[in-house]
């Protein structure tokens, strides 16, 4: 073990019994002088009062934007993009695209037999041009 | 083995279904009991049938045990077989199903014989997925698995049960077609689906690449990591609470499992190169998830997030290929599988008493249920991952195995440790301490019944959490031999690109560079 010089082995018992005295002055044998000290000092007062307003730091640094975030991820990255650009808009798209096919369904004869045609039209174009190619 | 105690333990439920579909008629009080009673005798059977398994299992091989094979389709097989990383899923499964029969007993009044049903059906069907050794068979109960928990959700569920069902029906099927590809191309590349052949088999590199995503688009769904997680707060929230249960605790398993099985050991080259992909994903959804939990509003909502907070430590301990992370993603699983479990019932307790799940509508519940207010400590705690729970020893190995192979991954995993203390106190605080809403003023605390449902759990808890070897050592060969083959592979594969530089044009073709 290291040496230590005899004041400094006594220093916390030193410490202890001033603590202890002033803490009797105050709070028992005068109790009005914090009151005045806590009037005078007031700004100091409220400093230690609050624990040197760490609750309130941590708050502001940690839990306020924590909240923040985790709202955020949850309504924006979540619901509105994971959701709403996956299973949701795809299903979206799908009704979409079905309400139009829908409507191509008018029931009168010549429109199936125009969009036939069309199509038959097509489809021999593209055979023509692709059979040239090769 | 003179009587196949798997194929028993399988189909065992299955026939308990047929029974209840042959002596019940009707929703009167009487069909109900029959069926009550007939599902919870056949899970209790299928359970004590199940540890004698346990019992007989050599954990000193490396082999599948209690091997059965039939020829069935030409094609495929009916093979199958449990080594030390399925044997511990199977127990979870029979263990839990029937705490969960005896966690619908009153609360389940609608058609409660098709519920019985839909639920032994569900169990063939998770254990046959954990215990198949052919591909086609375990595709087969993979998929099938989907059906009766969609019946669940979208029968017996909560009010927006429909979009809740298929939202997990297509998101999961969406995935695994693209693993049925990847089947037909490993059966045309090996010419068989015997797992235990292609496990031996050494895939050529291209295929492995597209095949191990094809693989992963299941898994990751399953699993289910960010940011394909959305159907599991939905699907948890609407679904009944032994659905719940059975949920968390078992069917998010078989993506992990999956991983174990097939990504790992069958595509090595490919898991090594997608490991960062993993590994941001991983990490992603630790932290992400535990965020929005932080904020759920609704308490099955919370649970459900903080379950996929948790699957990304078991991603990331997998795929950090260590002893340490493997070892602790298994029990990082089956113990996620009690806790989460647990906790859904504990929800469970409170809905059937309020019916709601919302955490504003309850207050100051130590006054009226203190044994209940301890139970749900306990779980809340394990939750957190504190030591002397269960959740501790899975969290810790997978990020000591982590830790080990990237010190980066591993240091953000642990920010989220200190997330999942601050939501599952938070949510803890805000339900059980405060003061008494007056709403809750008649509220009774648990039952026998309900103490006969949370006692085994509580024990399992802290019991593999003092004590987690026998989970350990159950899985410690087989995890051995599964890392053994896969540094090979790695080594292998890392002596051919230094050693030979004509292979240069073969390393273009992957992605992510080998050499580190």
């Amino acid at each position: 073990m290291h040496h230590i010089s005899l004041s400094i082995g006594l220093l916390p018992t030193a410490m202890m019994v001033i603590g202890f005295v002033i803490a009797w002055h105050f709070y028992i044998r005068r109790p009005d002088i914090p009151v005045e000290l806590a009037r005078q000092h007031d700004f100091l007062y409220r400093f230690l009062l609050n624990k040197w307003y760490f609750d309130e730091l941590y708050d502001l640094i940690f839990v306020r934007p924590a909240k923040w975030i985790g709202h955020e991820l949850w309504k924006k990255g979540d619901g509105w993009l994971i959701d709403g650009f996956g299973p949701d808009g795809v299903s979206a798209r799908v009704l979409d695209v079905t309400r139009n096919v829908v409507q191509l369904q008018t029931g009168y004869l010549y429109h199936y037999a125009f969009a036939m045609l069309i199509g038959a039209a097509a489809f021999i174009t593209w055979f023509m041009f692709s059979a040239g190619i090769h | 083995m003179i009587w196949p105690v798997l194929s028993v333990v399988t189909f065992l439920p299955l026939l308990g279904a047929l029974l209840i579909m042959l002596m019940t008629r009707g929703n009167g009080p009487l069909a109900k009991g029959t069926a009550r009673w007939i599902a919870m005798w056949t899970t209790l059977v299928t359970f004590a049938i199940s540890l004698v398994m346990v019992q007989k299992f050599d954990a000193a091989s490396a082999e599948f045990q209690f091997a059965e094979k039939h020829d069935w389709l030409g094609v495929a097989s009916y093979h199958m077989g449990v080594d030390g990383i399925s044997l511990p899923f199977v127990i979870l499964t029979t263990a839990l199903m029937p705490i969960c029969i005896l966690a619908s007993w009153t609360s389940i009044q609608k058609r409660v014989k098709e519920y019985m049903i839909a639920f032994l059906v569900l169990e063939t069907l998770m254990i046959g997925t954990f215990s198949a050794l052919d591909l086609v068979l375990f595709y087969l109960f993979f998929e099938g698995g989907l059906i009766p928990m969609f019946l669940i959700i979208g029968v017996w569920g909560g009010q927006r049960r429909v979009y809740a069902s298929f939202k997990f029906f297509l998101y999961t099927l969406a995935g695994s077609v693209l693993m049925l590809l990847a089947i037909m191309a490993m059966y045309w590349e090996a010419g068989t689906t015997d797992i235990p052949v292609l496990l031996k088999h050494g895939f050529p590199v291209g295929l492995q690449t597209w095949a191990w995503l094809a693989f992963f688009a299941s898994f990751a769904v399953k699993m289910p990591m960010w940011p394909v997680h959305t159907w599991l707060p939905d699907a948890h929230v609407e679904a009944p609470t032994a659905g719940s249960v059975i949920l968390a605790a078992i069917l998010l398993k078989m993506g992990g499992y999956g991983f174990l099985r097939f990504s790992l050991p069958m595509f090595p080259v490919a898991s090594h190169d997608f490991t960062p992909l993993v590994y941001t994903m991983s990490v992603v959804a630790i932290i992400y998830t535990s965020l929005v939990a932080l904020m759920q509003e609704d308490v099955k909502k919370l649970i459900a997030y903080s379950s996929v907070a948790h699957m990304g430590f078991v991603t990331m301990g997998i795929f950090a290929a260590t002893t340490q992370g493997v070892s602790g993603a298994v029990f990082q699983m089956i113990s996620h599988g009690i806790v989460s479990g647990a906790l859904f019932l504990c929800v469970g307790v409170v809905y059937d008493r309020m019916h709601t799940r919302e955490i504003a509508f309850y207050g100051g519940l130590v006054t009226r249920m203190p044994l209940y207010a301890m139970i749900f400590l306990v779980f809340t705690l394990a939750n957190v991952g504190l030591p002397g729970t269960s959740g501790f020893v899975g969290e810790f190995l997978s990020l000591i195995g982590t830790f080990k192979t990237n010190i980066p991954v591993a240091s953000l995993a642990t920010i989220g440790v200190i997330l999942s203390a601050a939501y599952a106190l938070w949510l803890y605080r805000k339900m059980i301490f405060g003061t008494l809403k007056p709403a809750l003023e008649g509220i009774k605390d648990i039952g026998l019944r309900e103490a006969v449902i949370f006692a085994p759990l509580v024990i399992l808890t802290i019991l593999f959490g003092v004590a987690p070897k026998p989970v350990l050592d159950m899985s410690a060969t087989s995890i051995a031999q599964l890392l053994d083959g896969y540094n090979k592979a790695i080594g292998a594969k890392t002596a051919a690109t230094q050693s030979a530089p004509a292979s240069a044009q073969e390393a273009r073709i992957i992605p992510v560079s080998v050499a580190r």
